[in-house]
């Protein structure tokens, strides 16, 4: 009876080290990797017929998405589906085939400063991880409000009323010159003078576009704004913001650090230039 | 802007006559070359205009277009102490890619549009630059891998060099878009533009062929036609998209 227990322990104990092993396969790997190839290749053309069904998604989130344009449109939605089972595929193969590799790295005992080196390529492995994890933190937890317009004078309450921003108005740069003549004249950088109230806090801030403000948590993207050319615009003189919470974002950044961290030991490393 | 065409259309008849001279009989070696040299010097007019008329923004849809020059470049790095025979080979190859590239945007246009301001950001220029020079080194490499299923020899380390610094530049643009999307719209990817996930397709392929080179898979036939194919893959689902539609290149009338 022992015996047959003892057998029963060591035949799981192989399932598991033979499942641990397939899952970790660096065919997995590449049988994924080509599978995430087409089917995002096939998401390229669903995408470009049906942009108004993914857009939403920064903004909504991904369990939203899912229950409303993902489940409306699965025919549209279906690569998108395959393309989350293969990322996770290739997550699970990722951590085990790097850890498993790691772990023996380091039971070998090797020298301190071949040590980088050699766990460079682990470093990318273990950085796409974090990435994927901060994208999916992203899509999952990410607060998004967008639509906020203001003119010259109006202020905006940020949610939990802890901040306000106040738009006076614009100082702009114009783009000067015939190289276009479609843009002579027109606002290259609008310089949005704003002024924000954080707690006790009063500053003045400039918002433009691709340089946000980050403020009690919160990042404030300029989206739109009027006029392109001053003069111009009827009147209307307004910004519009976008307005999103997204602590994962760090998380993905990070990812990105150490994957180029890792890029950086490898190709410069004496293994690849041997 | 006719400027800039004008010095496309030089370009692709350098790099034509570079090709024919390569597969000519006798001492053509040394004027392919020059040509060669002189389509780069063509290209690089070309990319410098278009970033002229553009600056401060990115110029639009030339993610196909700047990297040609930058073919004879890399290609004369990489050919350094080749096999005579070989580097012919090579040569012609990144040749004719130049030229099918070139050909390509002057048939089916689509830098005439309008630079957008969000694209001052120095991201967006790493985006543009980094995958110029991503796609330039994979050519490179589609090259050796050309080699290889032509039988030379000690070829196949030349093409997995190439191909990790073409997967380097690539992940380098690849998160410059990503920074950019960050700073620009406060998310990790903006859906609104779809070549983004043929750029991430590309960067699968070789990360699956990467790990099939160094797992030694499958035959060094099968990867060599694999960096080939990547090539084609390049061309297709990342060049498709700064495609625009038929003009006739030429200055008569065609009429169907």
């Amino acid at each position: 009876m022992a015996q047959s227990a003892a057998y029963r322990v060591a035949r799981m104990r192989t399932l598991a080290i033979r499942l641990w092993r397939a899952l970790g396969s660096i065919r997995l790997t590449v049988a994924v990797c080509f599978l995430l190839t087409v089917d995002l290749g096939l998401g390229y053309l669903s995408l470009r017929e049906s942009l108004e069904i993914f857009a939403p998604m920064s903004n909504v989130g991904l369990i939203e998405w899912v229950q409303t344009y993902g489940a409306a449109n699965p025919a549209h939605a279906t690569w998108f589906f395959a393309m989350l089972a293969l990322l996770a595929a290739l997550s699970v193969n990722t951590l085990v085939c790097t850890t498993e590799r790691v772990v023996r790295i380091l039971t070998t005992r090797p020298a301190w400063r071949e040590l980088p080196f050699r766990l460079a390529p682990h470093l990318m492995h273990y950085a796409v991880l974090i990435i994927l994890a901060g994208y999916l933190c992203s899509y999952l937890f990410a607060a998004s409000d967008t639509g906020h317009a203001l003119r010259p004078g109006e202020s905006l309450t940020l949610p939990g009323g802890r901040a306000e921003l106040h738009f006076h108005d614009f100082s702009p740069e114009l783009l000067h010159g015939k190289r276009i003549d479609a843009f002579d004249g027109y606002v290259i950088k609008p310089n949005a003078r704003m002024s924000v109230r954080s707690g006790v806090n009063d500053y003045p801030a400039t918002l433009n576009f691709n340089a946000p403000l980050h403020v009690d948590g919160y990042g404030i993207y300029l989206s739109d704004f009027q006029p392109r050319k001053p003069g111009r615009g009827m009147g209307r003189n307004y910004i519009s913001l976008i307005v999103r919470r997204d602590p994962s974002a760090i998380v993905y950044q990070l990812g990105m650090a150490v994957f180029i961290l890792g890029l950086g030991l490898y190709v410069f490393g004496r293994n690849f230039k041997r | 802007m006719e400027l800039s065409r004008w010095v496309l259309k030089a370009e692709a008849l350098l790099l034509l006559c570079a090709l024919i001279s390569t597969v000519l009989p006798g001492r053509t070696a040394r004027t392919g070359n020059l040509l060669w040299w002189l389509s780069a010097a063509a290209g690089l007019t070309y990319s410098g205009l278009r970033y002229w008329l553009s600056w401060p923004m990115t110029p639009m849809f030339t993610g196909s277009l700047l990297f040609p020059p930058l073919l004879a470049v890399l290609g004369a790095i990489s050919l350094r102490q080749a096999d005579p025979g070989c580097d012919r080979l090579v040569r012609r190859w990144l040749i004719a890619c130049g030229l099918l590239v070139v050909m390509l945007a002057i048939c089916f246009p689509k830098d005439f549009y309008l630079p957008i301001i969000k694209t001052t950001s120095p991201f967006a220029h790493g985006v543009l630059i980094f995958g110029s020079l991503a796609r330039a080194s994979l050519f490179v490499a589609g090259g050796w891998g050309l080699a290889a299923l032509c039988g030379y020899d000690g070829v196949m380390q030349r093409m997995f060099r190439w191909m990790v610094w073409g997967f380097g530049g690539w992940t380098l643009s690849l998160f410059s878009g990503e920074v950019w999307s960050y700073s620009g719209w406060g998310v990790p990817m903006v859906w609104e533009d779809a070549s983004t996930l043929t750029a991430i397709a590309t960067w699968l392929f070789y990360v699956g062929l990467i790990h099939l080179q160094l797992g030694g898979l499958c035959s060094r036939r099968t990867r060599a036609a694999l960096g080939v194919l990547g090539v084609l893959l390049i061309v297709v689902i990342n060049g498709g998209p700064d495609l625009g539609p038929w003009r006739n290149p030429l200055p008569i009338g065609w009429h169907a």
